[in-house]
């Protein structure tokens, strides 16, 4: 049994149903909280089973809630899930939060390009301090969504070595833990700005997403705005690997945790309008490191379909032929795959806008 | 009016940041009125009054 985490644009949903056969049998919605309220992400912790959901309500700002019992009851609200008090500006809006390698400690990403870390199974969070005091912080610019931080790729056993992203400030690597960081952005190519200007340390470079390899971490994935891009250090240096898709542009990214070959992305047309190509869905795979891709759409919308898929509403769960691939789209479908994408199945029809899925 | 509403979120750790940002302004979305006027963050409050502290109509 398979349970998505769906935070959407009027709540949070929860759904369960049988990942071996999606679409053989319907998956059905077990709870819903929040509701009317902006949910931007949403997830449960595999280690502890505590579900996270960030709520951005146009009256009191972004707030983190968890619950360890029923989502439809009693919420507890995370504290410490704000900027510095007394400065110039504020918690805009919370974007991802990831479990770390350390037990107990979740990151949390947020507008304005800030990092929070937790070490208590996420009820109480500081900001990452060497992040938020970046010299060249106040010339990062903001992305269409926002200086959103969106990205946290921890390194499997090792709790010292962090990346994340943010559009546009980039990407940005640590060693220690999140006590000093560096940019890693050679080699992105930002196509919407003159040549003559591009500058990895200093450029406004709007990643995306970001995915590390759990089989080889020092292989990342990234989906850029206008590029696909692999990076075999860890993050310091990108390739281009986006020829062979019908577009470069888009959001999400998923990756086998097995095959580190392995890639996945969703191509939206580029870039002012950012909906599925020809009216089509499908989701493209590589398994040769991004030097081809293939369609994986059947079972998807095949006509008639302008769909957008948000950066955070694309999720796995599980590893090899039997990887579990779902998203979620603005229309308010959710689709699934029970085979590593050679098949799939509409899960869920009129829900909200989809803003996040996640997958235990 | 900041003070006053300061002093509040302080003594209700629950409210804290319902009302006022991290700059310790009021948010955008949230009205405050002084015996029935609208008020800002400058707005003096004497002794006595009545705030109202109320969520704007707004969504989509």
């Amino acid at each position: 049994m398979t349970e998505l985490v769906i935070g959407t644009k009027k709540g949070l949903f929860l759904l369960q149903g049988d990942a071996a056969s999606p679409g053989n049998e319907e998956f059905v919605i077990t709870a819903r909280a929040f509701a009317g309220q902006p949910v931007d992400y949403a997830l449960r912790d595999p280690r502890s089973g505590r579900l996270f959901a960030t709520a951005t309500s146009p009256f009191y700002g972004p707030k983190l809630f968890y619950t360890d019992g029923d989502p439809s009851a009693g919420w507890e609200q995370a504290a410490g899930v704000e900027l510095p008090a007394g400065g110039d500006q504020a918690l805009e809006r919370i974007w991802v939060i990831a479990p770390g390698e350390a037990p107990g400690t979740l990151y949390l990403g947020a507008d304005p390009g800030v990092l929070l870390e937790s070490h208590d199974d996420g009820a109480s969070w500081e900001i990452n301090q060497g992040l938020w005091n970046q010299p060249s912080r106040p010339e990062w610019q903001p992305g269409g969504g926002g200086l959103c931080l969106h990205s946290i790729c921890t390194w499997p056993g090792d709790s010292q070595r962090l990346a994340v992203a943010i559009s546009a400030a980039g990407i940005w690597l640590s060693d220690d833990g999140g006590t000093s960081w560096r940019r890693g952005n050679r080699g992105l190519n930002p196509r919407y700005l003159p040549e003559a200007d591009i500058d990895p340390e200093t450029s406004a470079l709007c990643v995306h997403h970001v995915e590390r390899s759990h089989a080889r971490p020092e292989r990342m994935f990234m989906q850029f705005h206008g590029g696909v891009y692999r990076s075999d250090d860890a993050g310091e240096s990108w390739e281009a690997i986006g020829d062979g898709l019908p577009s470069d542009f888009g959001f999400p990214l998923k990756l086998d945790p097995a095959d580190p070959d392995s890639a996945y992305v969703i191509p939206l047309v580029a870039d002012m309008d950012r909906v599925t190509p020809d009216g089509r869905v499908r989701v493209y795979e590589t398994r040769d490191g991004g030097a081809s891709w293939s369609p994986r759409g059947d079972g998807l919308p095949t006509a008639r379909a302008y769909l957008t898929v948000l950066r955070q509403a694309f999720t796995s769960k599980g590893s090899g032929a039997r990887l579990e691939l779902y998203f979620g789209a603005t229309s308010g479908e959710v689709f699934g795959s029970g085979d590593a994408g050679a098949s799939w199945a509409t899960l869920a029809t009129r829900l909200p806008p989809v803003f996040s899925v996640a997958a235990s | 009016m900041i003070e006053l509403i300061a002093a509040f979120e302080r003594a209700n750790q629950d409210a804290r940041g319902w009302i006022l940002d991290e700059r310790g302004l009021i948010r955008r979305h949230i009205n405050v009125f002084v015996d029935g006027d609208r008020a800002s963050e400058a707005t003096a409050v004497a002794a006595g009054a009545r705030v109202d502290v109320i969520p704007a109509i707004t969504g989509g």
